[in-house]
């Protein structure tokens, strides 16, 4: 298991994101991940398990 | 509420004013949560004004506190547009407080719901700054087997589906990540017994569903504990569900992900794995798509080693090595991606341009039976001042549909007038449609059953042929003083939409005018798009359960450890099943005759309209549809053969191809038009007359309107080619259904719990008649319409029919064949239980040669 940080903008609200995801060294799924300031879903991700979001406050400032 | 209010078709009449407080209030309550989840402050800014985009915590607040005001008086539909909120902001502890809170029993016990629940529970964060990580770990360890419980009693009560089957292998496979012990072999053990458990539930889930996302699963869980043979070979029947599912022309990442790792281990050939690979690499938007897909090719090429498998892993290296981040507006650059090689973006994979523009415009319900999502809309003109409501297609359709198909004509009370020809009626009327093979007869007897069902003949008992629709109008005083011309179809349909509460001609976008497919089939209302849907769905489900048949005896063989022939005859007949697809067109029909003209209007989006002028101020003039110009009856040609759209129609189109993705058979399958005007309930079309336009559009010839009929007294042409609006696939995903509820514009019907009691609705067709006629009588906007139908319209003549005649055949024909029935479904279900039985014993031998328990 390896955790990686993917940075990006929400379609919907065109804030940044960093998004937190869990990588499997065997198989990943498809989750969901969600813009941590509007809620809204941003895009799918394949991860080991749901990942984390966080906004980037001082990028979105 | 504890349950929803169901009114029953017999209530209609008397509804008109508890519908229209009924669709006040809930009108009201839909404005609210649609502004708690409006985007942007204020809510109607548009992108030049100035706006700020409103964050999570404020639509949280706002869903909160709409929640507070309480649950008690809200029914199922309204319940599920607050979870569903939630869920779109990912809220997933709210969507939980919210399950727990209610009291209503058909939003809780909706397996839905309760699928959402699930999901919910396996993603809800756990824990706060407070607690520590083993407190944080037994908490999300809970929630895990709360998840798989929920999934479980799905399972149990008949409701498996890919969702349920995929929840439990994946709590299964996240417990296991998470385990920890001491004695470190003893971790080894239990994390090893885990993701034996997960595979077992992905198989099983696999061979219940034939869902690909499942199915690849499977695969890789396969490859993981090192069985690699049974990987292959399960990968190719996920490969052939990919291709049920419409894998071929998909845009998702995650769909073609899948259908290309089983082509590459299946061993499929260059030019499908070439395909899929180009479809996907138009389809990666993002880093981690293209490493995710990379990663999984490679560990599939260095443990299944192939000509393509290898070829794949290294292409999908290369790619890698062209992709380049996009920049944001500041100049940054981003994780989502772009290449700068063209990139091939074939919908489909042939060369073949009549095959592919036929597909292009039009659609089928294929992709939904398999891997259905909530509930797909096909939108009206409602909220803009039509009167065409939303026409939904949810999960409980595809059941009642279903239901249907595996239901003899018998059964479903269809007649024949004068036997089919080259058919034993005899056999054909007392077998479940499923056991019929040949499509052609399937969609004779099915459009039999629609026709009769919606009564096209004789709508209502009105002495309306339904194909004269548009012509068979009477007039009428409106009381503004306007002519009014209404046909008796027309006028129904209005008083039902009234009766259900809804005013014609109101531009509300929260007005909820949901319209299941199947209360509109048991009513028996509809015109060419709802005996065309009602074809689709029919046609679809009979389709998939073939196809799901001959996967699933394939996939036996890989339980069974042997391996699948993909050019064997189970092969064979799924392909032959797979390359006939009935699909519906929305089309102008064309034909060089004059029309009448009227003013051109441009519309705004706020639904207000102006008439066009031309340079010098003139008001514009075009055709006026439905309308055209007659002398003596007879259609005007047009000396310079220009085309005019005489009308829009839906209907359904044949399309057959052969193993080498050419179009080989093309033909026109209308429910609707067959008796008057158009002979195009089954009208083949030879492939040389299909033409193409530069644009990829398909012009159809559709027969001709004979001489007689025309001024000129000569033949002309007609010809079928798709609307402006038809963009083939059109339908949206809708939010407040709990996937259970059967509406009517919105309004919730009681009578529709199991495909039986359906059935009994669609064959009391005089029962329906009358109701259809009262609501217009009682409609307190009626233009003029009197009764129509006799007093006791039950007792009037009823024609002889074959249907009829096999059944005064006397109880011991009919014994016999219920016998024979019997007999089939004890065979059938012995069968069944046998296959289950084995895979038990399979399922045992293996844990108990792994050591595991059972």
């Amino acid at each position: 298991m390896k955790e990686v940080v993917y940075e990006v903008s929400c379609p919907h609200c065109h804030k940044k994101n960093k998004v937190y995801v869990l990588l499997s060294d065997d198989f990943n799924e498809k989750e969901e991940f969600h813009c941590d300031f509007c809620g809204l879903e941003i895009g799918a991700v394949p991860a080991a398990e749901p990942p984390r979001t966080e906004y980037v406050k001082e990028d979105n400032s | 509420m504890q349950h929803d209010h169901l009114i029953s078709f017999s209530e209609l009449s008397d509804s008109f004013e508890k519908n229209t407080s009924n669709t006040e209030k809930k009108r009201v309550f839909a404005a609210k949560v649609n502004a708690a989840m409006a985007q942007r402050e204020p809510a109607d800014a548009k992108d030049d004004e100035p706006f700020e985009y409103r964050s999570k915590i404020e639509k949280l607040e706002a869903l909160d506190k709409i929640v507070a005001e309480g649950l008690d008086d809200l029914d199922s539909s309204q319940v599920m547009s607050l979870f569903s909120a939630y869920r779109d902001l990912a809220a997933f502890d709210k969507m939980i407080d919210l399950y727990k809170n209610t009291d209503n029993e058909d939003f809780k016990n909706a397996p839905m719901v309760r699928e959402q629940l699930a999901v919910a529970y396996r993603k809800v964060p756990r824990g706060n700054k407070e607690q520590d990580n083993n407190e944080k770990l037994a908490d999300k360890m809970w929630d895990y087997h709360q998840s798989m419980n929920i999934c479980l009693s799905l399972i149990d009560e008949g409701y498996g589906n890919g969702i349920t089957f995929e929840n439990i292998g994946r709590c299964m496979r996240y417990i296991a990540n998470k385990t920890e012990m001491n004695d470190k072999t003893a971790q080894a053990k239990r994390k090893n017994e885990l993701l034996n458990d997960s595979l077992d539930h992905l198989e099983k889930g696999f061979m219940a569903t034939m869902e690909t996302s499942i199915g690849i699963q499977a695969v890789h869980g396969n490859i993981l504990t090192g069985q690699l043979g049974k990987a292959k070979e399960t990968a190719k029947v996920v490969y052939l569900a990919a291709l049920r599912d419409g894998a071929e022309e998909s845009h998702d990442y995650f769909c073609l992900s899948a259908a290309l790792q089983a082509a590459c281990i299946a061993g499929e050939s260059k030019d499908v794995v070439d395909h899929l690979f180009h479809r996907l690499e138009s389809s990666i938007r993002y880093k981690w798509e293209l490493e995710d897909i990379a990663k999984d090719m490679n560990r599939i090429a260095k443990t299944m080693p192939s000509e393509r498998s290898v070829d794949i892993a290294q292409r999908m290296e290369n790619l890698k090595k062209l992709a380049i981040p996009a920049k944001n507006s500041k100049g940054d650059e981003t994780d989502l991606i772009v290449f700068k090689h063209k990139l091939k973006e074939d919908r489909f994979l042939s060369e073949d341009k009549k095959l592919k523009a036929v597909r292009s415009y039009s659609y089928s319900y294929r992709g939904c039976g398999s891997a259905f999502r909530g509930t797909n809309r096909v939108g009206g003109n409602m909220a803009f001042g039509g009167q065409l409501p939303d026409h939904t297609v949810s999960r409980k359709d595809l059941r009642l549909f279903t239901g249907l198909v595996k239901m003899t004509p018998a059964e479903l009370g269809i007649k024949f007038n004068k036997p089919i020809q080259g058919v034993n009626m005899d056999v054909v009327m007392n077998q479940p449609l499923t056991k019929i093979k040949d499509p052609e007869l399937f969609m004779v007897i099915a459009d039999k059953f629609i026709r009769q069902t919606f009564s096209t003949q004789n709508f209502a008992g009105s002495n309306l042929h339904m194909e004269n629709n548009a012509l068979d109008k009477k007039k009428f005083n409106a009381k503004d003083g306007k002519v009014v011309e209404e046909s008796a179809y027309d006028a129904t349909v209005k008083s039902v939409l009234r009766a259900c509460g809804k005013k014609i001609g109101e531009k509300d976008p929260n007005i909820d005018t949901r319209t299941n497919i199947s209360a509109i089939f048991a009513l028996g209302m509809g015109d060419c798009r709802h005996h065309a849907q009602v074809k689709q769905i029919m046609f679809d489900m009979w389709q998939k359960q073939q196809m799901n048949e001959t996967l699933n005896d394939m996939y036996y063989q890989v339980w069974q450890g042997k391996q699948v022939d993909t050019a064997g005859p189970k092969a064979q007949e799924f392909f032959e099943v797979l390359d006939t697809e009935l699909r519906t067109a929305d089309v102008q029909v064309r034909l060089p005759i004059l029309m009448k003209q009227e003013e051109k209007k441009d519309w705004a989006k706020d639904g207000t309209s102006s008439v066009r002028k031309d340079a010098k101020g003139n008001a514009v003039m075009v055709d006026k549809p439905y309308s055209p110009q007659l002398v003596d009856g007879k259609f005007v040609v047009d000396k310079n053969e220009r085309l005019h759209n005489l009308e829009d129609h839906t209907l359904c189109w044949l399309i057959k191809k052969d193993r080498h993705r050419h179009l080989i058979e093309f033909g026109l399958r209308d429910a609707f038009y067959q008796d008057l005007h158009y002979e195009w309930g089954h009208q083949n079309v030879p492939i040389d007359e299909i033409k193409v336009t530069s644009k990829g559009k398909p012009r159809i010839p559709a027969g001709i309107i004979h001489g007689s009929r025309t001024d000129t007294g000569e033949d002309i042409p007609i010809y079928q080619v798709p609307t402006p609006y038809n963009k083939g696939k059109r339908d949206s995903v809708v939010t407040n259904s709990i996937g259970r509820d059967v509406c009517l514009v919105g309004v919730p019907l009681a009578g529709f719990a199991t495909p039986n009691d359906f059935l009994a609705m669609i064959k009391d067709r005089d029962g329906m008649a009358d109701i259809m006629q009262q609501v217009l009588l009682s409609d307190p906007e009626n233009l003029g319409w009197t009764a129509w139908r006799s007093p006791k319209p039950k007792e009037t003549k009823k024609e002889i029919s074959l249907q009829q005649g096999i059944a005064c055949k006397g109880q011991t024909v009919s014994t016999t064949k219920l016998n024979l029935q019997e007999k089939l479904n004890q065979q059938s279900n012995a069968d069944n239980q046998q296959k289950t039985l084995n895979m038990k014993n399979l399922v045992v031998q293996k844990k108990q040669k792994s050591g595991g328990k059972v």
